[in-house]
């Protein structure tokens, strides 16, 4: 039991306290603590937005790349909880981040556009890597028939303040049950996301993310965030084996589209301890509707590997894994599991 | 001894709104994650309870409830495999409307209380088990209704199909390093959305996933 003193000190500012580690993530601090929750600036309720889908995410992914800034960014999915130190600059050409993990294993992940690099201090290990999915968008935003707007609708409703930032509040509803919903905290100014939920079709969060506290304008160094990127030294850098190639290259099709979703990519990606090039190389396939996003990834049958058929869910994560004859199919997504299922049902072998 | 007392401390401060930054993050963790931090936490509110209801212990009511439904839940028998197929689910996916439409409330329904992320857990594990359920004719030769026919072409063949011993079911997976690999990867190149650059990045990169 908590001492006296911390209890009389809570019976004294409780009514008051507001439960400001919840008030985070959106919820209700009047339902937890009786006191009545500010109301929201707009008090028209519902209110249409003349901004599209599209035109939001650019905006938000804009602001991402003019502004600098630093803060503590909290992670909530399938009930863990993960929290970072955040700093971020930009200089119109390049953009640097530096997620410095307060939870968990400790690491340090740097960004520089679509470079990459990890840092495990624990086992002296630095990860390099390309993501080439930092630089796709906002391409495909800037799209006149974006298919986004298809898949989502767009509806805002006032705004409210997140790590004490005016943010306004956009939802975006999907059109079919093949997908998310999400709600979205945008900072009034910048546009800057401040707080993401990903909701499941009866309004539920499956998962969060939120700055629990943000200096925008902050004096981040790029140069500094350069060099402690580079700083390499005493740490086994290691990249992840892995070539692009193409589903048609790779023998694999789908039957029937699974609608809203594109492909984007294949990978052909080296298992532990193998090559890339090697027979057991595992087949990569992403597919994408703008916002949600699926890996299906092939393995030959192992029958010492790949026990039984089964399913993972992380907060929005979904995971599917099933035979399909000699081979192995592992399907990653953050869309219903039953999406997944499509996809399975969808893939076929062109040999 | 000492770090107890500072983490309460620090739970009592972080109720009173008076932490920041990264002493906000480490409290809110505790907060969640420690048995005594919870229970910490719950001690607040059932002061708080007490203060505004007069009685004692209107919060630790969630947590008989979630006991009387964790020993209901393990009395409830198995269903047997008499539900439509995954071939019939997917059908019916692509048709489907959104019931996402139904309400244009903008708050979240689990949104405006904490009690949420308690049930958050047995939620997903509910999901895995009713959809694993759902899909277990995949590995059942014996479906075949006439609804199943019609989704026939799209199917993988029974045998293509099958895994596993006779009888097996799908199962809630065990976490393991290639399934951690696949994850990673799908986080590296699979994140192909329009967050990826305003969340998605610093979202992977600060969950972890529930610890290593």
């Amino acid at each position: 039991m908590p001492s006296p003193f911390m209890a009389r000190r809570t019976c004294a500012r409780v009514l008051q306290a507001g439960a400001l580690v919840f008030s985070m993530w959106g919820g209700s601090v009047a339902a937890q603590t009786g006191v009545e929750a500010p109301a929201p600036i707009a008090t028209n309720g519902v209110k249409t937005t003349e901004r599209s889908a599209s035109e939001w995410l650019l905006r938000m992914h804009e602001a991402s790349r003019q502004r600098n800034y630093m803060g503590t960014f909290v992670v909530q999915a399938g009930g863990h909880l993960s929290s970072a130190r955040i700093w971020h600059a930009c200089d119109g050409v390049q953009q640097m981040e530096r997620v410095e993990s307060l939870s968990g294993t400790p690491r340090s992940t740097f960004r520089r556009n679509d470079e990459v690099t990890t840092f495990l201090p624990a086992s002296r290990v630095a990860i390099l890597e390309k993501r080439e999915s930092l630089g796709l968008f906002p391409h495909v935003l800037q799209a006149a028939n974006s298919s986004i707007d298809k898949l989502y609708r767009v509806q805002t409703s006032g705004h409210e303040r997140v790590a004490g930032l005016e943010a306004d509040v956009v939802r975006l509803r999907p059109q079919d049950n093949l997908r998310f919903g999400y709600r979205i905290w945008s900072e009034r100014k910048t546009g800057l996301v401040v707080k993401l939920q990903t909701l499941d079709a009866d309004g539920r969060v499956l998962e969060q993310a939120a700055f629990s506290e943000l200096q925008l304008d902050a004096p981040v160094s790029m140069a500094n965030l350069n060099h402690l990127m580079g700083k390499t030294e005493g740490y086994r850098v290691e990249k992840p084996g892995l070539v692009k190639t193409t589903s048609a290259d790779e023998g694999w099709a789908l039957k029937k589209e699974v609608p809203g979703f594109k492909s984007m990519s294949c990978f052909k990606r080296a298992r532990v301890g193998t090559s890339v090039t090697a027979q057991d190389a595992t087949f990569q396939w992403i597919f994408s509707d703008g916002l949600a996003s699926v890996s299906l990834f092939v393995d030959a049958y192992d029958a010492n590997r790949h026990a039984s058929p089964g399913y993972r869910v992380m907060g929005a994560t979904h995971t599917l894994t099933q035979r399909m004859g000699n081979w192995w199919l592992t399907a990653v997504g953050e869309v219903p599991l039953h999406t997944l299922s499509a996809f399975a049902l969808a893939l076929e072998r062109k040999d | 001894m000492q770090e107890v007392l500072k983490n309460r401390e620090n739970v009592s401060a972080l109720a009173d709104g008076q932490l920041h930054g990264e002493e906000f993050a480490r409290a809110a963790e505790w907060a969640a994650r420690d048995a005594d931090g919870q229970m910490t936490w719950q001690a607040y509110h059932g002061v708080g309870d007490l203060l505004r209801t007069g009685e004692w212990g209107a919060s630790s009511r969630d947590a008989a409830f979630m006991a009387r439904f964790k020993v209901r839940l393990q009395q409830e028998p198995l269903p047997s495999r008499q539900f439509e197929s995954p071939e019939l689910i997917a059908i019916q996916v692509i048709d489907a409307p959104a019931r996402a439409q139904k309400s244009f409330k903008n708050e979240a329904a689990n949104d405006a209380t904490y009690r949420w992320k308690r049930l958050a857990g047995f939620a997903s594990v509910l999901a895995v088990v009713a959809v694993g359920f759902l899909a277990s004719g995949m590995w059942d030769g014996q479906r075949g209704s006439p609804q199943l026919a019609q989704a026939a072409e799209a199917t993988i063949q029974p045998n293509q199909a099958a895994s596993g011993p006779p009888g097996d079911g799908p199962n809630l997976m065990i976490r393991n390093s290639e399934l951690d690999a696949l994850l990673a990867a799908h986080r590296q190149f699979g994140g192909t959305t329009a967050f990826q650059v305003p969340t998605g990045f610093l979202r992977n990169a600060t969950f972890e996933g529930g610890g290593r």
